[in-house]
């Protein structure tokens, strides 16, 4: 089977990894060939050979799918990826939204998505393949017992917003207990200011295992993610976590069996459960135990891989799908899109009446400043004219024979007198 | 473990917020503020009496926002100091079984504030938008509503944009009902994402707006009403209550007492 991912620049995230791991693993099968080809700006190669499917791997690259010849199209969807932008990327949320509309077929990586594609798009084709773990990179480990202040781990990007790495270091931070903190970024040199805490980063899956077993307790507390691959890998050397509910999270993480699940925006509710498991080795230990058993039960990349091959080949065996309920759903889209965008505009129009009018007053206000200050500046030089001429007649009364008299009959008196 | 949980509170918090029902972590029932509760764990929904007992936690909703820090030894509210936890309510699991909405249903406006909304309620009545208003949100009210606005509440001029504190407590029950939200723009969202799983207003002009689009092409917003129901699935009841009972069975008493 020939296949394409087009794929945007492949940074260090946990999705581009995951491109990476299936385009290597299926290459590595003798029935598969496999093509990345970079669909964010750089030419698309032309050829008339049909792929026997075309995948998409991001929002950016969907809207390319037609530019390459190929018998099925597919978008690897690895989040619902309009939550990644915050209300100020308005545009970006409502085109990363259309991709759902497509006329393709979908992986996605988690059942979540799955579920929500079955209610937006019952006709669609979709599949669900989760993400795998590399077995001989995360072995389970042996713990020792713990001893010394709890050593917390935290995951994500500083730098991103829905990664919530801020809150989680304020968190340990307020924690009763004793604890040592680490943040491990996939970037760490543009992690920014982090207080605190040892920001470690770059590492390849041995070294992000090492750092795992470390620790004795990872924290995620993002707002958005699809699956959530580091509480897996974490729990696969037998370190269990405590995350929001980020969705995703319930594919792996379960509360007090292999980890702690915390509400979003609850720091009192964060710090308590950190310390509750500096303070209480048992359950430390019980969600460590938990963390490994999970971990024996999730799919290995080799399994992953081969759900991904079947995927695949049974996409190329469908027929391809129906435009027609595709199409309706771009125009309930493109409904959307318009009475959204004009709320926007107008929201933004408020928004700068508002600032504009401020700019006015303070023009103003700073005018009358201006003003006072002149009105003030003329009234100093009236003054200082005043003290001049006091000083002129303070000068002239000194200069007179029957003052000079006067002081120096006080002098005699004072001499005497002393 | 099996432990008994009784929930107390008023008929309208505890039809969107309470539970009913044998869970694997036990039996929770709902008791009528008075009642002495026979249960090994006591919350109440709001500040409702509990006869002689202290009750091991009150969920507060919204009322700890900028009053008086409410009284109890844990308290979890949307917003204020000194709270052991910091949440909006649960969502009673029936409601994830509530009938989809009738389009022909109205706009739900929660507001305990009237007199303030007065002029929002003529601007939409004015648009020919059907509106219903309720001072707190029920699960009855919630089976009639087309939709459901918490608008913002402001001392002053509202500016396009701003952020009140902390979403409302009630807001994920109407989301578990797929009833698509308006409600405040906030800097506590508790994981609702602005535009993706509700829509967000700073103005009355805001709620205005999205509730006009909302009613003139229900079905264009599916994939909010979808996302909404993703979000609430985090506050179902039955999961909540699940966590508190685990959380008060097993912690050391020194843990579970809030921070000074």
């Amino acid at each position: 089977m020939r296949i394409c991912f087009l794929v945007p620049e492949l940074g260090r995230s946990g999705g581009a990894e995951t491109i990476r791991s299936y385009a290597r693993l299926l290459e590595a099968r003798a029935s598969f060939e496999v093509e990345l080809i970079r669909a964010d700006g750089e030419p698309i190669p032309e050829g008339d050979d049909p792929y026997d499917v075309a995948i998409a791997t991001w929002w950016g690259t969907a809207g390319h799918l037609w530019r390459v010849p190929a018998r099925r199209r597919a978008v690897l969807l690895q989040s619902i990826e309009s939550r990644f932008y915050e209300e100020r990327h308005f545009f970006e949320r409502l085109a990363a939204e259309e991709v759902l509309s497509l006329p393709v077929a979908f992986v996605t990586v988690a059942g979540w998505m799955r579920d929500l594609l079955a209610e937006l798009r019952p006709d669609a084709p979709c599949e669900m393949v989760r993400r795998g773990i590399d077995k001989s990179a995360f072995p389970p480990r042996q713990r020792a017992p713990r001893e010394g202040p709890l050593r917390v781990l935290v995951e994500g990007q500083p730098s991103m917003w829905f990664k919530g790495v801020h809150e989680a270091v304020a968190c340990v931070g307020a924690m009763r207990e004793p604890a040592e903190l680490t943040v491990v970024a996939g970037d760490p040199a543009d992690a920014g200011e982090v207080d605190g805490a040892r920001v470690v980063g770059g590492l390849d899956p041995g070294g992000m295992a090492d750092l795992y077993a470390e620790s004795d307790v990872l924290v995620k507390l993002s707002r958005v993610e699809s699956l959530g691959l580091a509480p897996i890998e974490a729990a696969h050397v037998g370190t269990p976590a405590v995350v929001t509910p980020y969705t995703g999270h319930e594919e792996h993480v379960v509360h007090g069996r292999n980890g702690l699940v915390v509400g979003f925006d609850d720091a009192p509710g964060t710090v308590r459960a950190l310390d509750r498991l500096a303070r209480d080795a048992s359950l430390l230990g019980t969600l460590s135990e938990g963390a490994l058993e999970t971990a024996r039960e999730w799919p290995s990349a080799e399994d992953a891989a081969d759900s991904f091959a079947d995927a695949l080949r049974a996409i190329a065996e469908r027929p391809a799908p129906d435009a027609e309920p595709a199409l309706q759903d771009l125009a309930r889209a493109r409904l959307r899109r318009l009475e959204l965008t004009r709320e926007y505009v107008r929201q933004s129009e408020a928004a700068l009446e508002r600032a504009e009018g401020e700019r006015d007053w303070l023009r103003r206000a700073l005018q009358e400043a201006r003003d006072h200050v002149e009105e003030l500046g003329a009234a100093m030089r009236g003054l200082e004219g005043i003290v001049a001429q006091k000083d002129r007649l303070i000068e002239d009364i000194r200069s007179e024979r029957a003052y000079r008299a006067a002081v120096a009959v006080r002098r005699a008196l004072l001499r005497r007198g002393g | 473990m099996t432990v008994t949980l009784a929930i107390v509170a008023q008929p309208g918090p505890a039809s969107i917020a309470g539970l009913e029902g044998s869970f694997p972590w036990g039996q929770a029932t709902v008791a009528w503020p008075g009642d002495p509760p026979r249960a090994d764990v006591v919350v109440t929904l709001g500040e409702v009496p509990v006869g002689d007992r202290e009750p091991d936690v009150r969920w507060i909703g919204d009322a700890a926002a900028g009053g008086a820090p409410p009284s109890g030894r844990r308290v979890i509210a949307t917003a204020g100091d000194g709270l052991w936890s910091r949440a909006p309510w649960p969502v009673r699991d029936d409601l994830f079984e509530l009938d989809p909405p009738d389009p022909d249903g109205a706009l739900l406006l929660v507001t305990s504030h009237e007199d303030l909304h007065a002029g929002l309620i003529e601007k939409l009545t004015g648009r020919g938008l059907r509106v219903r208003t309720a001072p707190e949100l029920t699960a009855a009210a919630l089976a009639g509503a087309a939709m459901v606005a918490f608008p913002p509440v402001w001392d002053g001029d509202p500016l396009p944009g701003a952020r009140q504190e902390a979403a409302p407590a009630a807001v994920f029950a109407p989301l578990a009902a797929r009833r698509p939200v308006i409600a405040p723009r906030a800097q506590l969202t508790f994981g609702l994402l602005p535009g993706v799983d509700h829509l967000a207003a700073s103005t009355d002009d805001d709620v205005v707006q999205y509730a006009d689009a909302l009613e003139s092409f229900p079905e264009a917003f599916a994939p909010q009403v979808a996302l909404g129901r993703v979000a609430a699935e985090r506050q179902r009841a039955s999961t909540l209550y699940g966590r508190l009972v685990e959380e008060l069975a097993t912690a050391a008493p020194r843990s579970a007492a809030p921070r000074g």
